[in-house]
C-alpha cells in the first residue's frame, strides 16, 4: 500500500524533472496572435457554446479589471469624460434596432428589424418580435462551429470541417464540402463560400461543390466581414485591408505603439498607452475617447462604423452605470447596453461569434461570488426575455 | 514588476506546476502560456492589487479540468520522473497510473499534494463544493492504492 508521502515525492520528483522551454514570453506573445484569431472566430456554435460573453475573461477577473484607473493619455487630446451614468440607454438611442426574444432562446444573429435567428434543438429557427412566433427553417444535420449569414443562404462549418448552406427561406440543409483546416472566418456570398482559419490565407469554394481553392492574392489575408479581408503584422494589427471582389488594396495607417489595432472598411480603433482611440484608415480624424471607454477584450469593433467599449466607472456603487457602450465611430453618438447591479464591478453582455448583435438579460441582477484565491462575476434572476440589440439595424 | 519579469522569475515554478498537473512538458508549456497570456491581457491591474501568481495558478487548474479537456487528446505519458531518492521504480509507477485518472481528480490531487491546499481552498478555486472534492480524492487515491493517512482526514478540519 502506498501513503500520501509518496504521491507528495512523487510529484515532486515530477516537478523537478521539467525541461524549461525556451522563451515563455515570446510564446505568450505568439497565443495572443492565434487567440486573437481565434477571438474573431468566436465560440463554437456547437453543443451549449452558443453564447460567447465577449470580453468575460474566465477566471477571476471580471471585477478586479474594473477597479483600476485607466491610463493617462496625452493632455489636450482628450474629450471632456461624460459621466458614465448619464450616457443614455441604446434602447432609447436607437430604438429601430431594438427586439425582445423569450430568454428561453438564445440568438445567433438579427436578420431584420423584428427577426432573430436561433439556433435551438438542432434546427436554425426564426423568431419574430412582430408576431411572437417562431418560424423553423431547416434541420441541422451537424452541428455548426462557425455560422455566416448571405442574402440568399445561411452557411456554416461543422466541428469535422464539413461546410453547409440551407436557403434562409427554409428548406433542407445541403453539404457543399469540407474545409482543409478548422475555419475562423466565413461567409456566404451569391456562388461561393468563403473563408479563412488560424492561419492566414483566404479560401473559397463553390456553393455547387468542389475543393477549396485559395483565393488569388489572398495567401497572406485573413477574411473579415465579406468582401474584406484583412493583412495582419506580428502583433495582429491590421496593416491592409483588401476588396476581395475589386482586388482594391488600401494600406492602414497604424500609430505608433498600436495595440489590438482592428478595422471596418472606413473606421480603425485600438488602443495607444492603453486608451482606446478612434481614426480613419488613413490616419485622418484621430481623436482619443473618454476615459469612460476601456477596450473591451481583443476585437470590439461591430461592424463597420459600430464598436462596443467597457465603461470605466470606478464607483461601484453608483446606479445607473451601463455594461458597454456601442459607439458610432462616425458620428460619436452612443448608448449603454445593460446595467451594472450597483456594488457589484461587473457583468457581461452576449454575442455570438462577430455578428453585430448584441443581447442581454435586464431583469438579471449580477453578484461577485468570490472565493479566497479568485472572484466571478455570476448572475441571478431575469430569465424571462432578452434584450437584443441589432447594430446593423440603427439608422442614422 | 513588469509582466516579462514576472514571466522570467516565476516562469519555471509555473512550468513545474503545469508538469505535475499535465503529465507532460508541451501540454505544462500550452497550459502555462494560455494562463500567462490570460493574465497579460490584465496584467496592468492584477499586479498591484492582486496576487499574480495565485491567479495563474488559479487559472492553470481550472483550464485544466474544464475546456482544456476539449481541445487535447487524453494520453498516457511515458515520461518517467526519475529523482534522486531512493525507490525510483514505486515512484515512476505512481507517475504512470497519476495520468490515467480523470482530470478533475487530478487536479484535486495535485491541490492537495503539490500545492498543499485544503479541501476547502480547493472547492473555492475549482468552483465545486467540499463534499466533491473528498470524493474526488477519495476515488483518486483508491485507484492509486494509496491509504489515506490520519493527517488527510483531519487535514479538512485542521485549516477549515
Amino acid at each position: 500500500m502506498r501513503s500520501e508521502e509518496d504521491l507528495v515525492l512523487t510529484m515532486r520528483a515530477a516537478a523537478g524533472q521539467t525541461r524549461l522551454p525556451p522563451d515563455l514570453a515570446s510564446g505568450v506573445a505568439g497565443r495572443r496572435r492565434a487567440r486573437r484569431a481565434r477571438k474573431r472566430a468566436g465560440a463554437a456554435l456547437a453543443a451549449a457554446a452558443v453564447v460567447i460573453v465577449i470580453g468575460g475573461i474566465s477566471v477571476g477577473t471580471s471585477g478586479q479589471e474594473r477597479t483600476i484607473p485607466p491610463a493617462a493619455s496625452p493632455a489636450g487630446q482628450e474629450p471632456a469624460a461624460s459621466p458614465s451614468s448619464a450616457i443614455r440607454p441604446a434602447t432609447e438611442v436607437w430604438p429601430e434596432a431594438v427586439t425582445r426574444i423569450p430568454a428561453t432562446d438564445r440568438p445567433v444573429t438579427a436578420l431584420s428589424a423584428t427577426e432573430v435567428l436561433l439556433y435551438k434543438d438542432e434546427r436554425f429557427e426564426v423568431y419574430d418580435s412582430a408576431t411572437g412566433r417562431t418560424r423553423v427553417l431547416g434541420r441541422v444535420p451537424a452541428a455548426p462551429s462557425r455560422v455566416a449569414v448571405g442574402t440568399q443562404d445561411i452557411a456554416w462549418a461543422d466541428t469535422k470541417l464539413g461546410l453547409w448552406v440551407l436557403p434562409r427561406q427554409g428548406g433542407q440543409a445541403r453539404r457543399v464540402g469540407t474545409a482543409a483546416a478548422d475555419v475562423y472566418e466565413l461567409a456566404v456570398t451569391d456562388g461561393f463560400l468563403v473563408w479563412s482559419g488560424e492561419r492566414p490565407g483566404v479560401y473559397r469554394m463553390p456553393l455547387a461543390g468542389g475543393t477549396p481553392e485559395l483565393m488569388p492574392g489572398a495567401g497572406e489575408l485573413r477574411l473579415a466581414s465579406w468582401p474584406y479581408a484583412h493583412a495582419w503584422d506580428a502583433a495582429g494589427n491590421v496593416t491592409r485591408i483588401v476588396d476581395l471582389e475589386t482586388g482594391r488594396s488600401t494600406p492602414v495607417a497604424v500609430p505608433e505603439g498600436a495595440d489590438r489595432w482592428q478595422c471596418g472598411p472606413e473606421w480603425c480603433t485600438g488602443l495607444v498607452n492603453e486608451r482606446p482611440i478612434v481614426q480613419r484608415v488613413d490616419g485622418s480624424g484621430r481623436r482619443t475617447l473618454p476615459r469612460t471607454f476601456m477596450g473591451y477584450g481583443l476585437w470590439w469593433l461591430l461592424d463597420d462604423r459600430h464598436a462596443l467599449y467597457r465603461v470605466y466607472e470606478p464607483d461601484v456603487n453608483k446606479a445607473g452605470v451601463p455594461l458597454a457602450i456601442v459607439y458610432d465611430l462616425a458620428t460619436g453618438e452612443m448608448g449603454g447596453v445593460g446595467e451594472r447591479t450597483p456594488g457589484v464591478e461587473g457583468g457581461d453582455v452576449g454575442r455570438v461569434q462577430d455578428f453585430p448583435t448584441l443581447f442581454w438579460d435586464a431583469g438579471a441582477r449580477f453578484y461577485r461570488h468570490c472565493a479566497d484565491r479568485s472572484c466571478e462575476i455570476r448572475t441571478r434572476g431575469g430569465g424571462k426575455e432578452y434584450t437584443v440589440l441589432n447594430v446593423a439595424a440603427i439608422r442614422g | 514588476m513588469e509582466f516579462e519579469d514576472f514571466v522570467r522569475a516565476r516562469g519555471p515554478a509555473l512550468l513545474r506546476y503545469g508538469y505535475v498537473l499535465t503529465g507532460n512538458a508541451d501540454d505544462a508549456a500550452d497550459l502555462v502560456q494560455e494562463a500567462l497570456l490570460k493574465l497579460s491581457g490584465s496584467w496592468a491591474r492584477v499586479r498591484n492589487k492582486d496576487n499574480p501568481e495565485a491567479y495563474v495558478r488559479t487559472t492553470m487548474a481550472r483550464q485544466h479540468v474544464s475546456w482544456w479537456r476539449r481541445r487535447r487528446r487524453e494520453h498516457l505519458t511515458n515520461d518517467v520522473p526519475e529523482g534522486s531518492y531512493t525507490d525510483v521504480h514505486t515512484y515512476g509507477e505512481l507517475w504512470r497510473e497519476l495520468a490515467t485518472l480523470p482530470r478533475r481528480q487530478r487536479v484535486v490531487l495535485v491541490l492537495r499534494y503539490y500545492e498543499d491546499l485544503s479541501d476547502k481552498e480547493i472547492a473555492d478555486m475549482l468552483g465545486i463544493s467540499r463534499g466533491t472534492v473528498r470524493s474526488q480524492a477519495f476515488h483518486a487515491l483508491n485507484a492509486l492504492r494509496v491509504k489515506p493517512s490520519v493527517r488527510a482526514s483531519l487535514r479538512g478540519e485542521q485549516r477549515a
